[in-house]
């Protein structure tokens, strides 16, 4: 059976739901195809155990497009964002650190391990504030091609030269360190405590090969004073429901807007006709045309397996053999028969309220990266932990909690082959409970079901190539207008009528929604459909 | 024209005084050692001396074919690499950027900052626009890769990757694995050319002989402990001794962080300052090994590369970021006439049990255990090593870094040391700054105290 | 929140529960359900004020006056012991940061105070000074003695003799049997003290006043109280009338001295200080604005509740939203930053901060006024401050005839 949309999207996660959605409202007739049997990709949320809701994968809301939420309706189609009300570190030696909205008291806690620290703390929010009005149009906009003479692209340049010329020297060479430098040697130009440099520097390698003494890595700091939650420095959130809720908020606002999605539709193959694509082929076999195809699905994936090799220009073959994708984290979800206290701040407080890091000190965290340099998952693990039951009881039943481990370092390419996870797989959990247990003693009595996602886990069960959660690393040479590649890095591919709209274009991963919407705005400016 | 003094008599000090007094001034060269030289005492490699940074001085310098750099390890001296199809084409891509790369290197980097007049960017313009958009997209590319990813994309074994990488590192605070060296790496190759036929002490002889043919007063063993200022004015400086020089112009080639830290009284240095100073990454990780052999070492290979692979060189590097002894430091070693000198790779400054007579000899030891399979161990007994420590205590070399400052992508070009310092020239009337901290980064090239006497 | 050391006290007087925060710290607004009588008792008796969450530092060292000359707009190095001085802090493109006092308890040790934290800025600018810098702000504790009755309230338990103690002075003496601070200084233009000591014996200190200013008629007193009366005094407030540099995102919200009307303490004619080149230059272009203070016409603000048939009426607390100030034309020329009902001159009061020239005194003025809804304007007139300056606040019964006041003479 065929039959004619305008755009057949391949996968279903919240990017590719965002891109069918702003492509229904403009009145064309969409398909979405999924391969699991739920929705939201990467972005979901599951009943793994009975009775505790797991935000499988992607756990926190991070810069999720608020011009998404108003032009998608999605609090009418319900989505809840909640404030992650502070960032807690414990330590080692009992001490612990929460900064938390309230100034006063953030600097209180400052202060106890350095005051003058606790005095800068506000003045480098000032300052990243500043850079984040700068930035804040760059993931808003895609990006423009620097070497280009098209009085589109020029225009767009030299209005963002203007933007950043109007930083001033001061802002502008800060602006530049931010996107050059290593998060720890960033943080060090401003404070002198390590306790604080190491969970802030940590923000910059959450899903990155690379460690936070490694050049390149103090951007990412940016993105927590980005300011779209409530307008406050809070840019960071938690979906009421987990983040499957947002992908299911966005999936019921497409439908409003007459988008077709069909869940347990795998795309095996996409078809390509004289270099235009024409439609796809489902796993089972089913052929199904359209205008155009449109991929949220990883770059790599995308081209070299659902495309195929013979359809491409060799340049371009090449360029995505060596895009970098080296997933380097996992995720551990664990259901709780009570809450586990931290050691150094017991008690359901504020300071769970929010994300916890486990992130003692920068050593702490280079080796880390280190066993992953070398082939190994982190002895001692880097930890983003949050707890979704304190701030939704509906996560997990009455009086017991469910507890979101982000961990890095798990090198997808281990020493032996990344097919060797599957017999590493609890070892690297035990490494996670192991280390937990030193902050939080009691846990490993009150641990009723543990889950264990892998990097492999990762690219077997959500198509993450490499289990890089997004979609390729973020570094410097894979952003903007190098993102997936050099000179394809506007949503367009070398196969016409075939777009990208996943976290492999610009502006890249997290759960923001901006590639799914950008690459809309761009197929529908091209009137491709 | 007045009168100049130029601070520290290693190869930029002597370089600058040279050419102040060409054009015309009354040069003091002060040098707080007993001995000229500087640097030139602990570096070996002239490779990345810039032929024009030696016309100018009027050196009378033979150049020669560059020794290659030759890999090693445990079980011997291996194969060149220059003759590998990988590294061919892959020198062949350097030369996509090195004509760029040597002309911003031999003049001040663009003042970026927006008191400078739009027509001095113009020329960097035009330069960036004659590299073409391919060249363009590809070098805005290579920059932040890591090393190791950019030579694998044009298939280097590993081992010969170690041996093109290390010696570009030096001045680094980078492993093969940390983005961004890359560049550094790029730099390097661009900037190598051929060597200066007797090599370092071919060059120090040559410099101090020019010298004596000059008017330049010379005053060694004079340490600068003052730079004298007065209502944001230099005057002079104060020596150890109590005893004041008048100058009109003080050019500092000791390194922007020890002339505006230590040398100029804080009060006089303008508000802020301190910080943009103080931000100046120097972190050295490099000790300098010197011994005197009788037969050759490697089989009479002159640049040698000691390290397996690249992993090798990133663990050192792990090292030295840990603050930990080296267990298997890279040794990057020049051998000249039966004098080595090795640049043990992976010793940090701030080593957590501290430089001390004790761990300075475990290092040595690591040091010659290391050199010993491959020559006659004996001669090596009489070997010197000077820490990190050493060097910041001996050389003044603030960190015991052997270029004043990191290479980095924040710190080269316009932005090194910093945007406001990148013309030479300081908020203090009458300071300069010159020497390796400044641009052009990449290696040993003799460019800096030409160009800040130029900025005069 | 946190509360000062003397909450054990404030929290059981005050029956109207109306708190705010102040620097972290619980702070009372009114102790009674309105503050008019606590503005009265400072202009009649006295009001007693917790002051605790001001930011204090100790800087020692025998560069403290050098290093303090250096972050301040007056020349601290010029103080003699036992003084005192209001100043500027800038930063270095001359914006005002703060202001403050700054006491000389010995000849290198001085206390300095402000509304904002500044050791990290502190300690950034205090490289090669010979200085400790701590902060002492959660370690010292204090309360603000202002009122005429003051000085009696102090003497009978003050260890030296207060009627000796002359304007701007700081001395250390024991209180109450509590070895305390006390400076003649404060927020209210009146005659007062400050009363600094460490926390362990702040419930003593307390109860010493309480107990000494019960015959005198004294009250506990809130920061509503004391925000009338500092305008009264024409003070400016740091975040009010004025936003630290610190805190703005853009220049056009920040302010000079002479912009925030402090011109008058900066000292240029000595070395270089932070900001000092950058004020040099805006006084060689000349300011832009001033800050003044506005009589508001009482009877053109009758006659326009007249039109709307009700009497005037206005909060018995000041007016902390800026309200726009136009010239005769119309056209907007600042704003007023501080605005309030003055018990004791009965005068409708503004602080503003205006373009030059509309900072002359006697410029007429006009200031909105939304008396129902609808916005108005209503004449007024800039006058010099302070609007309410009594001759207590500087007078001293028991000082000795006055010997000729030094010239560096540091008083207000």
């Amino acid at each position: 059976m065929t039959s004619k949309y305008d755009a057949i999207i391949v996968g279903g996660g919240h990017n590719g739901l965002v891109c069918a959605a702003y492509l229904a409202k403009a009145g064309r007739k969409v398909l979405v195809l999924e391969k699991r049997h739920i929705l939201g990709g990467a972005a979901c949320s599951e009943e793994v155990y009975p009775g505790f809701t797991y935000s499988v994968c992607s756990y926190v809301v991070s810069l999720l497009r608020p011009q998404i939420i108003r032009d998608l309706q999605l609090p009418r189609f319900g989505l809840h964002v909640l404030p992650l009300e502070s960032t807690f570190s414990p330590y080692p030696d009992g001490r612990s650190l929460m900064r938390s909205a309230d100034p006063a008291a953030t600097r209180r806690e400052i202060a106890s391990f350095s005051a003058r620290d606790a005095d800068v703390y506000p003045i480098f929010g000032k300052a990243m504030g500043q850079l984040a009005r700068f930035t804040k149009p760059v993931i808003d906009e895609r990006a423009p091609d620097p070497m280009s003479w098209r009085p589109r692209e020029l225009m767009q340049l030299l209005r963002m030269g203007k933007q950043f010329r109007d930083l001033g020297d001061d802002l502008g060479l800060l602006q530049y360190k931010l996107t050059t430098m290593s998060a720890v040697d960033f943080l060090a130009e401003w404070f002198e405590t390590d306790e604080l440099i190491a969970p802030m520097s940590c923000s910059g390698i959450i899903g990155t090969m690379l460690g936070v003494k490694s050049p390149g890595t103090a951007y990412v700091l940016l993105h927590h004073y980005m300011g779209e939650i409530d307008g406050s420095s809070r840019a960071w959130g938690f979906a009421r429901g987990g983040t499957g809720a947002i992908s299911m908020a966005i999936a019921r606002s497409a439908e409003h807007f007459g988008a077709e999605i069909r869940t347990n539709a795998g795309v095996a193959q996409i078809k390509v006709r004289s270099g235009a694509a024409q439609g796809v082929v489902l796993e089972d076999g089913t052929e199904l045309d359209a205008k155009v195809v449109i991929s949220g699905a990883e770059p790599r994936l995308t081209f070299l397996k659902l495309v195929g090799e013979s359809e491409l220009p060799t340049e371009f073959v090449t360029q995505l053999k060596r895009y970098k994708l080296r997933g380097s984290s996992g995720k551990v979800n664990l259901a709780l028969d009570r809450f586990p206290d931290f050691a150094s701040r017991p008690g359901i407080g504020m300071h769970v309220r929010g994300d916890i890091s486990i992130a003692p000190n920068t050593d702490y965290l280079e080796r880390a990266y280190d066993d992953a340099k070398y082939g190994d998952f982190s002895k001692r693990p880097f930890m983003n932990i949050v707890f979704p039951s304190v701030m939704d009881p509906d996560m997990a039943p009455e009086g017991k909690h469910v507890m979101s481990i982000f961990v890095q370092y798990a090198p997808y390419h281990l020493k032996e082959g990344p097919a060797h996870w599957p017999e590493k797989r609890e070892a690297f959990g035990d490494a996670v409970v192991d280390t937990l247990a030193e902050y939080c003693p009691t846990l490993k009595d009150s641990i009723l079901h543990r889950q264990v996602l892998t990097p492999w886990d990762l690219e077997q069960e959500f198509g993450l190539t490499e289990g890089n959660i997004f979609h390729g690393e973020l570094s410097l040479d894979q952003l903007l207008f190098q993102r997936p590649t050099s000179g394809w890095a506007q949503y367009k591919t070398p196969i016409r009528k075939l777009w990208l709209c996943g976290s492999g274009a610009h502006p890249g991963g997290g759960v923001m929604g901006a590639p799914g919407q950008l690459a809309a705005k761009e197929i529908l400016l091209g009137g491709a459909c | 024209m007045g009168t100049a003094l130029v601070i520290g008599g290693g190869p930029n000090g002597i370089a600058c005084a040279l050419t102040l007094a060409e054009r015309g001034h009354a040069v003091t060269l002060v040098e707080a050692r007993s001995e000229l030289g500087g640097r030139t005492h602990v570096l070996a490699d002239t490779r990345t001396v810039q032929p024009w940074a030696v016309r100018s001085l009027g050196l009378p310098l033979e150049w020669s074919a560059s020794p290659e750099w030759i890999g090693a390890d445990d079980s011997g001296v291996r194969a060149s690499i220059e003759g590998l199809p990988s590294v061919v084409a892959w020198r062949k891509e350097v030369e996509r950027f090195g004509g760029l790369i040597r002309t911003l290197s031999a003049r001040a980097a663009p003042n970026i900052r927006s008191d400078a007049a739009w027509t001095s960017l113009v020329g960097p313009a035009v330069q960036a626009l004659k590299l073409g958009r391919a060249n363009g997209l590809e070098l805005a590319r290579v920059g932040p890769l890591c090393a190791e990813d950019w030579l694998d994309e044009w298939s280097v074994p590993r081992d010969a990757q170690a041996t093109l990488v290390a010696p570009a590192l030096t001045g680094t605070w980078m492993g093969p694995k940390s983005p961004t060296s890359a560049l550094a790496v790029l730099f390097y190759a661009a900037l190598s050319g051929r060597s200066i036929a007797g090599g370092m002490s071919a060059l120090h002889g040559a410099l101090i002989e020019r010298l004596e043919g000059t008017a330049v007063s010379v005053r060694k063993g004079a340490a600068v402990t003052r730079i004298d200022i007065a209502d944001g004015r230099v005057t002079g400086v104060t020596l150890a001794d109590g005893t004041n020089v008048m100058a009109d112009v003080v050019v500092s080639t000791v390194g922007p962080k020890a002339t505006l830290l230590g040398l100029v009284p804080p009060r006089d240095l303008p508000v802020g300052m301190d910080q943009t100073v103080q931000n100046i990454r120097t972190r050295g990780i490099i000790a300098v090994f010197r011994a005197t052999v009788t037969s050759p070492f490697f089989g009479g290979a002159e640049r040698v590369v000691l390290a397996e692979d690249t992993v090798a060189v990133e663990r050192a590097f792990d090292d030295a970021k840990h603050r930990r002894m080296p267990v298997r430091p890279t040794l990057v070693v020049h051998q000249d006439r039966g004098e080595l000198v090795v640049h043990v790779h992976g010793a940090a400054r701030d080593l957590d049990a501290g430089w001390s007579v004790d761990t300075a000899e475990a290092l040595r030891a690591t040091v010659v255990e290391a050199l010993a399979a491959h020559g006659d161990a004996g001669a090596l007994a009489s070997g010197t090593l000077l820490t990190p420590a050493d060097l910041e205590r001996e050389y003044g070399l603030e960190g015991g870094h052997l270029f004043h400052g990191e290479f980095a992508i924040d710190q080269f070009l316009s932005f090194r040391p910093h945007p406001s310092l990148t013309q030479y020239r300081t908020a203090i009337e009458g300071l300069v700054l010159g020497g390796a901290g400044m641009h052009p980064a990449g290696g040993f090239t003799l460019a800096q105290g030409i160009l800040a006497a130029q900025s005069v | 929140m946190r509360t000062t050391p003397f909450h054990p006290r404030t929290s059981e007087l005050c029956t109207s529960f109306a708190w705010k925060e102040w620097a972290g710290y619980a702070a009372v607004c009114h102790y009674t359900p309105h503050s008019e009588a606590e503005v009265f008792a400072v202009r009649s008796t006295a009001g007693l004020l917790d002051v605790t969450p001001l930011y204090k530092y100790d800087v020692s060292g025998p560069d403290a006056g050098a290093f303090l000359a250096h972050v301040w707009t007056r020349d601290i190095r010029a103080i003699g012991v036992g003084r005192v001085v209001y100043s500027a802090m800038c930063d270095e493109d001359g914006w005002m940061l703060d202001d403050g006092t700054v006491a000389r308890l010995g000849p290198d040790h001085f206390r300095c105070t402000s509304s904002e934290p500044w050791l990290g800025w502190f300690i950034r600018h205090s490289r090669g000074f010979d200085v400790e810098i701590t902060e002492t702000t959660d370690t010292i504790c204090g309360l603000a003695l202002q009122g005429p009755r003051a000085r009696a309230i102090l003497k009978g338990i003050t260890e030296f003799d207060m009627d000796r103690m002359r304007f701007f002075r700081v001395r250390k003496t024991v209180v109450g049997g509590v070895p305390a601070w006390v400076q003649r200084t404060g927020y209210t233009g009146d005659l007062g003290y400050e009363v600094f000591c460490e926390n362990k014996h702040a419930l003593a200190l307390y109860d010493a006043l309480t107990e000494a200013g019960r015959p005198h008629g004294m009250v506990p007193m809130g920061l509503d109280a004391l925000d009338v009366a500092r305008i009264e005094a024409g003070f400016v407030l740091q975040g009010v009338d004025y936003v630290t540099a610190k805190n703005c995102l853009i220049d056009g919200l920040k302010s000079t001295p002479d912009d925030a009307g402090l011109g008058w303490t900066v000292d240029l004619d000595r070395g270089p200080f932070v900001g000092s080149e950058a004020i040099k230059a805006e006084r060689s272009r000349g300011p832009v604005w001033d800050l003044v203070g506005l009589d508001v016409d009482w009877e053109a603000m009758e006659e326009m509740y007249a039109r709307l048939g009700i009497p005037p009426h206005l909060a018995p607390e000041a007016c902390r939203l800026p309200v726009p100030v136009y010239d005769r034309d119309g056209a907007q020329v600042g704003q007023a930053t501080s605005t309030t009902w003055s018990p004791t001159c009965k005068q409708y009061l503004a602080l503003a901060q205006v373009r030059r020239p509309h900072h002359l005194q006697g410029t007429e003025l006009f200031i909105e006024h939304t008396p129902v809804f609808e916005r108005l304007k209503l004449p007024a007139t800039v006058v010099d401050k302070p609007f309410f300056d009594p001759e207590r606040k500087r007078s001293t019964p028991g000082a000795p005839p006055p010997a000729p006041p030094p010239p560096s003479e540091a008083e207000e």
